[in-house]
């Protein structure tokens, strides 16, 4: 998949964007950086730099607190 | 006690029909007001479906509101969750303007994308000025 290509040049989206934070509740945007299996993707994958990695892990996972977005993925093949 | 900023986000039972939900949502509102809170926006996203059960059930209703209180209070509110039934997740939490910032930023964001495409969608209706060439398939 493009997003996951390692070779591509990387950018942090979230930089780019100049975020200041992540939104928690934001599933649409969060689910793109878990695996199919529903793993918080690593930076060198995603390209995010390393302060985003931190605030996207804790969106992360109050998302999946919140059952918006999933611990184990089974269910998303 | 000094007061801070919170946003609270719940999760009532999507099985219950629009009555009780509205009630629930005024029990929330109201015990933050009538404890010493300040209500400020209220979020109501809706029904969804959930991620994985909760308590067997498979949809839930997304209420978030942001208040003003001392911590105190929330620690009271939360205990009211913990006891009520049909609340089924809560998560509170000390918002900055960061957060803020982002989601109008996000929201705005989205709003110029799908203006876009319905300018581009219009546009192909009405068609340009370019007759377009359709591609015929290839025979060699």
């Amino acid at each position: 998949m493009k997003l996951r290509d390692p070779e591509r040049k990387r950018y942090c989206r979230f930089c780019v964007d100049k975020a200041e934070a992540i939104d928690y509740r934001d599933d649409k945007r969060l689910i793109r950086y878990l695996s199919e299996q529903g793993r918080i993707l690593p930076r060198r994958l995603t390209g995010v730099c390393a302060r985003h990695q931190r605030q996207l892990a804790t969106a992360i996972k109050y998302g999946r607190h919140l059952a918006m977005l999933p611990f184990k993925a089974e269910a998303m093949r | 006690m000094q007061k801070r900023l919170y946003e609270t986000t719940v999760v009532f039972n999507g099985a219950l029909e629009d009555s009780a939900i509205e009630q629930l949502v005024t029990r929330v509102n109201e015990f933050i007001s009538q404890n010493g809170g300040q209500i400020g926006e209220q979020e109501h996203i809706g029904r969804r479906r959930l991620i994985y059960p909760i308590k067997k059930r498979t949809s839930g209703y997304y209420y978030g509101v942001r208040f003003n209180a001392s911590a105190e209070l929330v620690g009271r509110l939360e205990k009211m969750y913990v006891l009520e039934e049909q609340i089924l997740r809560f998560l509170t939490l000390v918002i900055d303007d960061k957060l803020l910032r982002t989601r109008a930023a996000n929201q705005k964001r989205a709003e110029e994308r799908q203006k876009e495409q319905a300018a581009k969608l219009a546009a192909e209706e009405i068609g340009t000025d370019i007759p377009k060439v359709i591609p015929q398939p290839v025979n060699n």
